[in-house]
């Protein structure tokens, strides 16, 4: 596939990156910026050029009228539009996507008079700060979470939790899988290990026989409305809700999650913090019961006046990632309970151990899990990326192959029939109303029918162009 | 540059509309018995000889008359208007019992719709008489939202944040860009209010004269009535009821009314920040006042409730009427309903006082300087409604809420100095400058019996408090007249 970036910021080289690493995959990006050009060019094996995002000269040199996808990603939204515009009424690129920040955009985007007649011609919005407010928001309302991802409509959720043995005797550490099972079936809570990682390596097979160890970091799948309750019996730490939220940064996204955070009653104060005045007397403008704070949160002071040392959670949400790391650092040394980080650059996160902050989330990894939805047609429903991107977590719609029209290699078969590559997990499979999750039937029972949704877990993406074969999906 | 002739030409307009509304009791004394046909004839002609005077004298504004002849000309109305009304009052009524300087005070406490009276035996006064100092108070109660909206833009030139100040409720109020057509649009609400409540009057049992009268003193938050007793006369419950329900509906923001009539939008009524806030504390204080008025001033609960309601409206509002002698009550109800006048009613009403937006926007920075006290690093914003108040009001509002406690005690202090008790003084000072009316000790009726001076004072107190302090104060700057 022929993929064309527009903008080689942060999002636009990660996602760059990403799609590279696909063998039939070309990608080209354009930037005006030289330095950012040189920078892709010395990467690997992206061809990247200098030039507008807009300009038919420029476009025509990076192969437009080649391009099977147009992907818009400069830091304005009004060029992002224009050039998929352009992209599409021009060139008559098949798929043009453009990232937006402005959430009035994206609102007057969806509107029917908006997609009729003469106007903007896009065919996917992505809006990174709604997703990362979003993933944050999951963040702070799941105690002990460390990734709540949801699935099929909101219905499922994938949660990844640390297994702790604390004074209470801990239910998952020591235990095996199976066990794991029956003691939560008897409380008929259903829920199903993924994958397990230990010391930062994915278990290569998990079994009903496979024990969690301490430090053990668990993947699960249950209903979303019942997530809290299976954390709570899976942790031994006594579960209390957050009710104390400090954020660091009043960027956009922070301000929007405060805003969010103050509507609700379960949370009792926000405070949000920033060492520009500009951008605080912004924020205040903007919240109501939340407090904004002008100070550093790397000021011990600060943290002592305002009793930060006793919330719940704290996020770092600044636009510098070794800001964000330093101070959820000095967060979590201080005492609060859980901090979370949003950090850019993947080589960062491999760095930081886990016990020093809890959860880094990386807005580059959200965009492109979107993107790839979107690049992957539609048998996919939802890709989420994980793990840095080293793992992928999809959602599938089963559909009949037209392509070997001989035998479908899934419809109609068992999981243990499918031809399954290693490092794939079957999480779920829904039908209609119905949610399988439960091991025996899901494995060895349950035939898959068309329009039947799968949640699959890769533990390596490397196995991803065997899995697109098998459900007939880009990749 | 301060435009005089143009000053004195509108005067000279202006007389000539007094004039034409002088017309008014002339046709009702004619239709009556002809008794103070003559008076009026004759203060037609020496204030029609002035009028026609300041014309020739004045000159027509060609273009736009600067911010600072803005200023003056309001004053110059302001002084004005009740100097032209006082003719004709001391024509009909001097004599022994009523003295140029009653005569004078009677005047301004009607134009600035103040409501406190020096005079008595109403009940036996013809009724021309008595709708004139009616009329008076109607024109004084539009006259402040006409003028209030006219000069507001003049001042507006300097500070933006003037206007809304001047308007009330921070947001919303502009009716329309013009402002010709706001001053038309709010003669019709204006009518509309006062036929309405005529209306109502006439049918909760006045006759059509005694609710015409009544309407015209309502709708301008005034408080004259034509009987001695007040509304106590009537001893109705229907017509205090009527009362209240009127003196509430004047003391909002015209803008509100406006959108309703106009624009049909009735929800703003229900999100306003300051009508909120002003129903509140008059709800509240109505309610502490029945509370005492029951427990401790052992009423029973239907009478703790009709006079405790309708006093506490009728101070709030600024209005004064009296439904009953409020000077007996257990001593501290009087006491809170003079401070509660001080609240007053909202931003671009008829009625006085501190204004309710005014005590809003304070209550809410006090609660600002508490989170300030608790958080050193915090960074916050006052608001009010849904909206930040900007530092500029914030500032403005301050500057007038020390203007009015500073003018207030000196006030206060001059009266006491002209030989007033010190219950009198405080509440005749309360009473003028809110433009409320009656007060506490010897002015709990009228204001007969105090000295010559101390109604002087009390007549700038009125002017100071109709204009708000810091027009009439701002005069006084040398840095106004300074080029």
């Amino acid at each position: 596939m022929n993929i064309l970036i527009l903008g080689a910021g942060k999002v636009g080289r990660a996602l760059a990156e990403i799609l590279s690493r696909e063998p039939d995959n070309d990608v080209s990006v354009i930037d005006l910026d030289p330095d950012r050009v040189e920078q892709v060019k010395r990467h690997s094996e992206i061809t990247a050029l200098v030039g507008s995002a807009c300009y038919e000269s420029d476009l025509k040199k990076a192969n437009i009228e080649r391009a099977d996808i147009v992907i818009a990603c400069t830091r304005s939204d009004e060029i992002n539009l224009l050039a998929c515009d352009v992209a599409k009424r021009m060139f008559g690129v098949p798929d043009c996507i453009a990232r937006l920040h402005s959430e009035e955009f994206d609102n007057y985007m969806h509107r029917r008079e908006m997609q009729s007649g003469s106007a903007y011609q896009i065919d996917q919005i992505i809006r990174p700060e709604g997703l990362i407010t979003e993933q944050f928001l999951q963040l702070i309302l799941h105690t002990n979470a460390l990734q709540v991802k949801k699935f099929v409509k909101d219905r499922l959720s994938l949660v990844a939790v640390r297994a702790v043995a604390g004074s209470r005797g801990g239910l998952m550490v020591g235990q095996d899988l199976r066990s794991l099972g029956q003691t939560l079936e008897r409380k008929y809570l259903e829920t199903r290990v993924v994958a397990i990682y230990r010391q930062g390596q994915a278990l290569e097979k998990i079994s009903g026989e496979t024990t969690i160890e301490q430090g053990d970091e668990v993947f699960f799948l249950a209903e979303s409305n019942f997530i809290d309750e299976v954390i709570h019996e899976m942790h031994t730490e006594v579960r209390r809700p957050h009710h104390y939220i400090a954020i660091a940064g009043c960027t956009k996204i922070g301000i929007s999650l405060a805003q969010i955070l103050e509507e609700r009653t379960d949370i009792e104060q926000v405070k949000i913090l920033d060492v520009d005045r500009n951008r605080c007397e912004m924020a205040a403008d903007k919240l109501k019961s939340a407090i904004v704070l002008h100070g550093d949160a790397g000021d011990s002071n600060m943290f002592e006046v305002e009793n930060l040392s006793h919330y719940d959670v704290f996020c770092a949400l600044t636009e510098d990632d070794e800001h964000n790391i330093m101070s959820a650092m000095l967060a979590r040394q201080r005492g609060v309970r859980k901090v979370i980080a949003l950090v850019s650059n993947p080589v960062y996160s491999e760095l930081i151990e886990s016990d020093k902050i809890d959860v880094l989330v990386s807005p580059a990894a959200i965009t492109t899990s979107e993107l790839l939805q979107h690049i992957r047609g539609a048998n996919v429903e939802l890709v989420h990326s994980l793990r840095y991107g080293l793992a992928e977590a999809l959602e599938i719609v089963v559909q009949l192959n037209d392509a070997m029209a001989s035998e479908d290699p899934v419809v109609g078969k068992r999981f243990k029939e499918i031809d399954l590559p290693p490092k794939v997990t079957v999480g779920a499979v829904v039908r209609g109303e119905e949610v399988f999750l439960q091991s025996a039937y899901l494995e060895k029972e349950l035939r898959l029918e068309v329009n039947d949704r799968v949640v699959l877990f890769l533990s390596d993406r490397e196995v991803l162009s065997q899995v697109a074969k098998l459900f007939s999906f880009h990749q | 540059m301060i435009q005089y002739r143009a000053i004195a030409y509108m005067a000279g307009l202006m007389l000539w509309i007094f004039i034409i509304m002088l017309l008014i009791p002339l046709v009702m004394s004619l239709w009556e018995d002809g008794q103070s046909t003559n008076t009026f004839l004759k203060s037609m002609g020496i204030t029609a000889a002035a009028g026609t005077a300041l014309l020739i004298i004045g000159k027509r504004p060609d273009s736009h008359i600067s911010a600072r002849t803005g200023f003056l000309l309001t004053l110059v109305f302001w002084f004005m208007l009740p100097a032209a009304a006082m003719v004709p009052m001391y024509l009909l009524l001097g004599g022994e019992d009523v003295s140029f300087v009653d005569a004078l005070f009677e005047s301004v406490s009607a134009i600035t719709t103040t409501g406190a009276t020096v005079l008595s035996g109403l009940d036996d006064m013809p009724r021309s008489v008595l709708m004139y100092r009616q009329m008076l108070q109607w024109l004084g109660g539009l006259g402040i939202v006409v003028l209030a909206i006219t000069i507001a833009p003049l001042m507006n030139t300097r500070t933006s944040h003037f206007a809304r100040i001047d308007l009330g409720a921070i947001h919303e109020t502009e009716l329309a860009p013009r402002i010709i057509k706001t001053a038309q649009y709010l003669w019709i609400i204006y009518s509309l209010l006062t036929l309405t409540c005529a209306a109502a009057y006439w049918v909760a049992g006045m006759n059509l004269f005694d609710a015409i009268a009544h309407a015209f003193s309502t709708v301008a938050i005034g408080g004259f009535s034509t009987h001695d007793a007040s509304l106590a006369y009537f001893d109705s419950p229907f017509i205090e009821a009527v009362a209240v329900v009127f003196m509430l509906i004047a003391s909002v923001n015209f803008g509100l009314h406006f959108r309703a009539m106009f624009r049909l939008q009735f929800d703003h009524y229900l999100f306003n920040t300051e009508l909120q806030f002003f129903l509140f504390y008059t709800v509240a204080l109505s309610a502490l006042v029945v509370g005492v008025l029951h427990f401790v001033g052992d009423q029973g609960i239907g009478e703790a409730v009709r006079y405790g309601v309708f006093t506490t409206v009728s101070f709030i509002t600024t209005t004064g009427f009296a439904s009953t002698d409020h000077t007996v009550f257990p001593s501290v109800v009087p006491f809170l309903l003079v401070l509660g006048a001080c609240f007053g009613g909202c931003g671009g009403s008829t009625s006085g006082g501190i204004k309710s937006f005014r005590i809003l926007v304070l209550t809410r920075q006090s609660i600002t300087q508490f989170k300030k006290v608790l958080h050193p690093y915090g960074v916050f914003h006052t608001r009010a409604g849904d909206e930040n108040a900007s530092p500029s009001v914030i500032d403005a509002i301050l500057a007038f809420f020390i203007l009015y406690v500073f003018v207030y005690v000196v006030i206060f202090l001059v009266l006491m100095l002209c030989g007033l008790d010190f219950i009198t003084a405080f509440s005749a000072s309360g009473a003028t400058l809110n433009n409320a009316g009656p007060g506490l000790g010897d002015i709990g009726g009228t204001y007969e019996t105090l000295p010559d001076i101390a109604k002087l004072v009390m007549c700038l107190a009125m002017l100071l408090g109709r204009l708000e302090i810091v027009t009439l104060l701002v005069l006084l700057t040398p840095f106004f007249w300074r080029i």
